[in-house]
């Protein structure tokens, strides 16, 4: 009788370490948690028809913990009514390859732009302004 | 054996926090900002057109071009039967080619016949940076 209330309760407790360290861990990483962000920043020059110009994106962590950039997705607006942002083709990044960026640092993502053959005269020296979102997460 | 089982009963408790802790993430971020990006100014326009009647009712354009390195030397003119830019494909009368070459005029190039037909042109000019200059458009003239 004493054996079965003794597996039992080591049953129990592997139940419990089991749903807690679950539990912990789901919701600690699904959460966002308030006041961790960090800031991305970019900007290139020289673009012309048809030749990928390099855009470094400049990933500011001002937390004290680093961090994996996990993601970035930059979308251009148009540089007046001739040069629509749909003439931009700007590459991605999903996270590969893997970008940490140190505590209190910063940390390049090197991208491309390519301005589309079909951009016409008007867009000549003009600027796309471009906006930034990422997201990240703790890494130790 | 009581101790041993308590003991083992810890460590299955310990193992499997950490073992369904699935990274060492434990809080997420979004980040967010701005930026430009700027594009060139290219090489400064030189091309040129200027229409006449050439022989057999045919229109001959001739005009300034830029050349090597700076510019592609081919030179592409549009005649078109309507004033209006760029051409609508159905208007387009005709389209010659040339090479630039150095010399005034730095290209020639004529159609064929265009007998009674009224048309404005226009020479374009790729540069070598990507960007295609346009000459302002003369005309019209009648084949």
């Amino acid at each position: 009788m004493r054996r079965y209330v003794i597996t039992a309760a080591v049953v129990l407790l592997v139940a419990i370490g089991v749903l807690s360290g679950r539990h912990m861990a789901l919701s600690l990483s699904a959460s966002q948690a308030p006041g961790h962000s960090f800031r991305i920043s970019g900007t290139a020059a020289g673009l012309m028809p048809g030749k990928a110009v390099p855009l470094t994106v400049t990933v500011t962590n001002p937390d004290a913990q680093p961090i994996r950039v996990t993601s970035t997705t930059v979308t251009a607006q148009a540089a007046g009514r001739d040069c629509p942002s749909s003439l931009l083709a700007i590459t991605s990044f999903t996270g590969t390859p893997q970008t940490i960026v140190p505590a209190r640092g910063h940390a390049d993502i090197h991208l491309s732009i390519t301005l589309s053959v079909q951009a016409s005269d008007a867009c000549r020296r003009v600027s796309f302004p471009l906006s930034f979102t990422g997201r990240a997460e703790q890494w130790q | 054996m009581i101790g041993r089982t308590a003991a083992a009963a810890l460590a299955g408790v310990a193992l499997a926090a950490v073992a369904t802790n699935p990274a060492s993430a434990y809080w997420r971020a979004t980040g967010s900002g701005s930026g430009t990006v700027t594009t060139s100014t290219g090489a400064t326009k030189v091309i040129t057109v200027a229409l006449s009647s050439g022989t057999g009712r045919s229109i001959k354009a001739t005009g300034a071009a830029g050349l090597s390195p700076t510019y592609n030397p081919a030179v592409t003119v549009t005649l078109c039967k309507v004033n209006s830019w760029p051409c609508p494909a159905a208007s387009v009368a005709a389209t010659l080619t040339a090479t630039a070459t150095a010399g005034t005029p730095s290209y020639t190039a004529s159609s064929g016949n265009l007998n009674g037909v009224t048309v404005w042109g226009q020479a374009s000019q790729l540069e070598t940076s990507g960007w295609r200059d346009y000459s302002t458009i003369a005309g019209p003239i009648t084949g």
